[in-house]
């Protein structure tokens, strides 16, 4: 297990520098897969995101990488070594578990020690890489507390500290934050993100939260069903989704199904027209809230005529559900104080086609 | 109006262990203290004697058989433990890690045994370890044997045959305690770099001391107050205190004598017990780091 760590240096002078690399994936429990053929790669010192609804297959991904669950096909590379088969005390990688798993007899210097121990390092290297470690995650005054006696957030950070400290090549987070509260929770975020900077390791991070995925990942996978839908940077997947699904579980948005004609302008089954020169055919549009404007203050009138059905206060912008033509789209605007819209309140809106995007039927 | 609920937050629990608390009174305690009063009384066959007289506790003290009894008696209790936690221990584990559907009829099989007559039991071993029994006869027609082994009162047939009736004990001490245990830990110290060994050695078994105490601690106690068996498995050849005591009481109706003896044997295994959990509660806490020492 030391040569696989110590090795880690020859990898970096190889062209290829994938530091994860999943082969047609697969994960069948009975006749269901829980994970359907996912290839992946992970470059070195990545941030690499696994984002889907629950159930999609994430924690089933993560498992496998760390060898508790074993493929029923394809096969799992780390540092370009084929690891599929092997034990997981043999393959290079730490992980944060969703409940933290801290061993509840050790302290937290303990739990920091314990695979450094397993690692047979000398007791003066063992202990520098704990102090270390915990200054790192600032913890060094809590060093003799048990884990029963830290809060949620710290128990989290002893977490990421025990698994920090083997100097994995591949650092597994599921979920770290599922159990902390949402202030915390953005706290966490920017605390891992700086940490794991800082050591420069490549990390796969599994979330059902898309806000967590964005503003953490150097790439996202979006997971569903099993399958990957998209791989692409935060603002790839954003602006440029592949899927209907993709664009759905992204941020707020309409999804429009209709055709587009020989002119290039697509039409909504519903009805609603808009003008643009695409390929002819089946298509669904993608309208995120912002693409929507108020035409000059809102008046009825002017633009395209919509609906208030509902709309909801949220501080700092108003987010407003709207029928335009029978198809529901979605509007967040600020309006002035005291002429929120109501239900059945007009309004004239303008759709931006600039950055609009339009996903061909496969 | 508060007063009432008060007095009844105290009074209701009163009132539900009543009944318990009466039988234990009228059936353990004062029989307890009756015999203790027998204990210390001179004349040897009398219950009804009357006077204050360690003659009792000296004449066991004074005599090397008694203390040499009372001292085989603890080596077996410890050697039947062991034995049961060797081998109930995996079982416990294993029984532990299995889902709970698949659980619930091996449980069956494991408390099976405690649901038999003590009587059954040893008449059953009886027959297997007999002279013409079923052991000796797969000695002699394998030809391992030319003529048959002496197996009953035997040392080794008495423990063979406590461990069978107490393992139970140990399996369920062990299984409940290792529930309780999150797998997941297994599978962060395997993430961790330990394999399988180093894993049980450092994680499991430190988080199943509880069990394997509380398992240790019945199985000793039911050895070393064993009767039946060592009398029946052992015969005349091996005396464990149970035994004599029952003796005692039972064939030569010396009633001081056998309270003595039981009392001796209550103090030194309830001594043992503390001890033990003493030990368990003394938490073991592993450190790391520069704090390890
Ligand atoms: N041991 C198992 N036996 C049978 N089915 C399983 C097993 N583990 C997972 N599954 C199934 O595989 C699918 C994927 O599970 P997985 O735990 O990977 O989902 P997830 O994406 O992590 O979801 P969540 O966000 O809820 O944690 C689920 O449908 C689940 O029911
Ligand atoms: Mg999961």
């Amino acid at each position: 297990m030391l040569a696989l760590s110590e090795g880690k240096e020859d990898a970096v002078s190889e062209s290829n520098d994938f530091v994860v690399e999943l082969r047609s994936v697969s994960k069948l429990y009975g006749d269901t897969a829980a994970v359907a053929d996912i290839s992946l790669k992970a470059r070195r010192g990545e941030l690499l995101c696994l984002l889907g609804p629950s159930g999609c297959g994430k924690t089933t991904t993560l498992r496998m990488v760390a060898g508790f669950v074993e493929p029923s096909s394809g096969s799992i590379h780390i540092n370009n070594i084929d690891m599929t088969h092997q034990a997981p005390y043999r393959r290079d990688t730490g992980m944060v578990f969703q409940s933290y798993a801290l061993f509840p007899h050790m302290t937290v210097a303990g739990n920091v020690s314990f695979g450094l121990e397993n690692l047979r390092w000398p007791r003066e290297k063992r202990d520098k890489r704990v102090d270390e470690m915990l200054k790192l995650v600032e913890l060094a005054h809590l060093a003799q507390r048990l884990p029963s006696q830290l809060s949620g957030g710290q128990q989290q950070r002893v977490a990421l500290a025990r698994a920090l400290a083997i100097k994995p090549a591949v650092l597994l987070l599921d979920e770290p934050f599922s159990n902390l509260d949402a202030q915390l929770r953005v706290r966490m975020r920017e605390e891992l993100q700086e940490v794991v900077r800082s050591v420069n390791v490549t990390t796969l991070f599994v979330t059902h939260d898309q806000e967590e995925a964005l503003t953490m990942s150097d790439r996202i996978v979006v997971m569903n069903a099993g399958k990957v839908e998209q791989i692409g940077t935060p603002g790839e997947i954003y602006e440029t989704p592949a899927t209907p699904f993709v664009a759905k579980f992204i941020g707020w948005c309409s999804l429009l199904k209709g055709t587009v004609d020989d002119a290039g302008a697509f039409t909504s089954t519903a009805g609603l027209r808009i003008m643009g020169n695409w390929s002819a055919g089946p298509a669904t549009v993608v309208i995120r809230p912002e693409q929507l404007k108020l035409s000059a203050g809102g008046a009825p009138g002017q633009g395209q005529q919509a609906r208030v059905l509902h709309s909801q206060y949220l501080g700092g912008a108003t987010r407003v559900v709207l029928d335009v033509n029978g198809e529901q789209l979605i509007m967040q605007e600020r309006f002035p104080f005291g002429r929120h819209p109501q239900h059945g309140d007009v309004l004239g809106i303008t759709i931006s086609t600039d950055n609009l995007r339009l996903i061909g039927e496969a | 109006m508060e007063e009432p609920l008060a007095s009844r937050r105290v009074l209701t629990p009163a009132l539900l262990l009543a009944p318990m608390i009466l039988l234990l009174v009228l059936f353990l305690i004062v029989p307890t203290f009756g015999l203790l009063r027998a204990s210390f009384l001179s004349e040897s066959h009398l219950l009804d004697g009357s006077g204050f007289s360690l003659k009792q506790y000296i004449r066991f003290f004074s005599d090397s058989y008694y203390s040499s009894v009372l001292f085989e008696t603890f080596v077996d209790g410890i050697i039947v433990s062991l034995i049961c936690l060797g081998i109930g221990f995996p079982t416990g584990y294993s029984l532990a890690r299995l889902s709970p559907p698949a659980r619930r009829w091996r449980i069956i099989i494991v408390i099976m045994p405690l649901t038999l007559s003590l009587v059954v039991i040893v008449f059953g071993w009886l027959i297997i370890l007999g002279r013409n029994g079923v052991i000796n006869a797969l000695l002699l027609s394998s030809g391992i044997a030319s003529s048959p082994k002496q197996l009953l009162f035997s040392r080794p047939a008495v423990i063979t045959v406590l461990v069978q009736q107490f393992l139970p004990f140990m399996i369920l001490s062990v299984m409940s305690v290792v529930t309780q245990i999150d797998p997941v830990l297994e599978h962060a110290a395997a993430n961790l770099r330990a394999n399988r060994f180093a894993t049980f050695r450092k994680v499991v078994i430190p988080l199943a001391l509880p069990g394997i105490f509380a398992g240790f601690n019945l199985v000793f106690v039911l050895s070393i107050s064993a009767f039946i068996t060592p009398r029946l498995i052992g015969g005349n050849r091996v005396a464990m205190l149970g035994s004599l005591i029952y003796e005692r009481i039972m064939a030569e109706l010396n009633w001081p004598s056998g309270a003595a003896m039981a009392f001796i044997l209550l103090v030194s295994g309830l001594g043992v017990t503390a001890t033990l959990n003493a030990l368990a509660a003394s938490r073991l806490v592993r450190k790391g780091g520069r704090y390890a020492r």
